[in-house]
């Protein structure tokens, strides 16, 4: 089984329901994949509580997601302290750490590789939400994409970030060959603040390494 | 929808009357309405700023007289605090050389578009205007306003844009934003070009064979 701890804001004012909706599209793996979920949502985002959940099982290889707000500093609930920050980097060694938070690729990346995490996906800058619900869907896939065929598959997190990449930018023409060129836009923005990091050894890394 | 917005010459001088050739040829080349002359330099600041949604060029007087007018260079600076996107020439009979060093820094990092003698030849400055229009066709951030602009203000108040740190923007916002050269403002514009640029490079090249 991949140990997968997901942290995810469903209370969020104007973001909860998008995060809720990241979380189910990767919760919906569960029985498809070899995934076991460990969730922690809303007000539990706390950084004792991602401690309690990560330090058990950190020894072996295992995937941490976040799906929240996010900053130079780390991953956050809005005007709260962070749930992950510099406090707790090392907790997420032997990590595949994902998330679809803005601004953490930045600065948190470097520390938690630093510390000993295999890989990082993430934002370095101010990622896009879309303003339409129809469009909901469609960015969730973009930005998770390499997270749902790394349970799907047996393929490398390169691989799998690259695919992510070339999947935007297919999604991207068929959003400007149409007439939502606004939202097409965002999601350049998005694909182009996406960033891989980590080793070349570990981002050879597939989910048989984390079973 | 409303109806796209021709250019509009705006001329700030106090020392020429409307048939003054160089408002008679302006008039001739891009018509008796899209040419406005003011004589008070903060009647024409006043004019610009109450119409930034108009694609402008402000032709503008360095010296004026008398103690309730405020300078060309100052009309400048503050059509510049509100908007990166008035195309603005400075005229004057004096020399470049007359200008104070710190006018003449803030005219350039502001970027004035041209700077010209006032003489006989209205030539040099009609073709500056001319050159000012085309520039301004083909800026992005001048297409951007443009398409915006041609908006119902209720559609302007709209959320456009939706970051993920909780930040909505509407149209007008996103407009403000490029006027001022701020950050939401420029990315909206690189990631328009950016997509141009995928779209065109998806484009297959023409062949002769």
């Amino acid at each position: 089984m991949i140990n997968t701890v997901i942290a995810y804001d469903h209370n969020d004012v104007d973001l909860g329901s998008y995060f809720n909706s990241s979380y189910l599209y990767i919760n919906d793996l569960v029985g498809k994949s070899n995934i076991s979920v460990t969730s922690i949502n809303g007000g539990n985002c706390l950084e004792s509580n991602i401690n309690n959940a990560v330090s058990p099982i950190n020894p072996n290889n295992f995937v941490f997601v976040g799906l929240s707000h996010g900053s130079d500093d780390g991953l956050c609930l809005i005007a709260d302290d962070n749930y992950v920050s510099g406090n707790n980097t090392s907790i997420f060694v032997n990590s595949f750490f994902y998330s679809t938070a803005c601004h953490i690729g930045r600065e948190l990346s470097k520390q938690l590789i630093n510390d000993g995490c295999k890989c990082f996906i993430g934002y370095t800058n101010v990622s896009k939400a879309p303003i339409a619900g129809k469009y909901v869907e469609l960015f969730i896939e973009c930005e998770l994409h390499a997270l749902k065929n790394f349970f799907l598959s047996t393929k490398s997190i390169q691989v799998l970030f690259d695919e992510m990449i070339s999947f935007t930018d297919e999604k991207i023409i068929e959003l400007a060959n149409g007439t939502d060129i606004v939202e097409a836009m965002a999601l350049i923005a998005n694909r182009d603040y996406m960033i891989c990091v980590g080793t070349d050894a570990d981002k050879a890394l597939t989910s048989n390494d984390f079973n | 929808m409303t109806e796209m917005i021709n250019p509009k010459i705006i001329v700030v001088h106090d020392d020429i009357p409307d048939t003054h050739p160089i408002m008679v040829m302006l008039k001739v080349n891009h018509g008796d309405d899209n040419v406005l002359l003011f004589k008070h330099s903060q009647e024409g600041l006043d004019y610009v700023l109450d119409n930034l949604g108009t694609k402008m060029i402000v032709l503008l007087d360095k010296n004026f007289y008398g103690n309730k007018e405020i300078s060309g260079v100052r009309v400048f600076e503050k059509i510049r605090e509100k908007t990166s996107l008035v195309y603005m020439i400075l005229i004057t009979v004096s020399k470049i050389t007359e200008l104070d060093d710190e006018d003449l820094k803030m005219l350039i990092n502001k970027d004035l578009f041209k700077f010209e003698s006032f003489t006989s030849d209205y030539s040099k400055i009609l073709k500056l205007v001319d050159d000012a229009l085309l520039d301004l066709s083909i800026r992005i951030d001048s297409v951007i306003e443009e398409w915006i602009m041609r908006h119902s203000q209720e559609a302007r108040n709209r959320p456009l844009i939706k970051d993920k740190d909780g930040k909505t923007y509407s149209m007008d916002q996103v407009l403000e934003s490029i006027r001022q050269q701020t950050e939401i403002g420029v990315e909206f514009e690189r990631n328009l070009l950016k997509l141009a640029i995928e779209i065109f490079s998806r484009q297959k090249l023409l062949t002769n064979d």
